[in-house]
């Protein structure tokens, strides 16, 4: 079982880390990867000059570690990579990259699906939106909770 | 009195700044009251309860007493992924 979790605050490039995934992957049948995007326009329609996302010293990769933790121990998945981006993100631009493999695709998809649902309220990151004028700190909506509650049911 | 250190993580740090330094009893004093000694001073939001706090980056509830030399960390409502 590969389990890797990384905070960077570089950029992204999610077609390599997916490529490099499904090439390490063994026993996979499967690999469902999902990459979260910062938007160009926040939820008002106005344009988004950067996102900002500030980290904590330590409980941010912890977070990651145990959210990944979590799903591997929840779904029949061989393999979990989840690469988080903090610092200052351009719109466009991926803020995270999540990977799940598995011998049958539902667990791939759950996987994946569960890891994007727990970093959108647990993940210990803050978002801020940041345009001409001002900015705006971002919250989790009640889908985002509403989403993470499900899996409890 | 005594003091703990204080760090601001989100939006609080733009109102209370990233670090400060914050007088209490010699004998500790409990997050609940931390808290809300914080929101008097800074606005009520600190008492929102997906506020969170840390203490040597554990988090903890708002039972906690935190001692003279502690350093806490108030953790604004997440918004990652």
């Amino acid at each position: 079982m590969r389990c890797g979790t990384i905070l960077t605050e570089r950029a992204i490039d999610a077609p390599k880390l997916l490529g490099e995934f499904v090439k390490a992957c063994e026993n996979a049948g499967g690999v469902v990867s999902f990459c979260g995007l910062a938007r160009g326009r926040d939820a008002d329609g106005r344009i988004v000059a950067t996102l900002r996302l500030e980290r904590h010293p330590r409980l941010t990769e912890r977070s990651l570690e145990q959210i990944a933790r979590d799903a591997a121990d929840r779904f029949d998945v061989s393999d979990i990579l989840v690469v988080h981006r903090w610092g200052t993100i351009p719109p466009g631009d991926v803020i995270v990259f999540v990977a799940a493999a598995a011998r049958h695709r539902r667990a791939a998809f759950l996987g994946a699906d569960y890891l994007m649902d727990r970093l959108k309220t647990d993940a210990v990151l803050w978002k801020k939106e940041e345009g001409i004028d001002g900015g705006r700190w971002i919250e989790p909506t009640e889908e985002d909770r509403a989403a993470v509650a499900s899996w409890e049911k | 009195m005594a003091a703990i250190l204080i760090r601001f993580f989100g939006r609080f740090a733009e109102q209370a700044g990233q670090e400060l330094s914050f007088e209490m009893p010699e004998d500790g004093l409990f997050i609940s009251d931390l808290r809300a000694q914080l929101a008097e001073r800074f606005g009520p939001e600190l008492l929102d309860p997906r506020v969170r706090a840390a203490v040597g980056d554990v988090i903890v509830g708002d039972e906690r007493k935190v001692r003279p030399g502690e350093q806490v960390d108030i953790l604004a409502p997440l918004s990652g992924g």
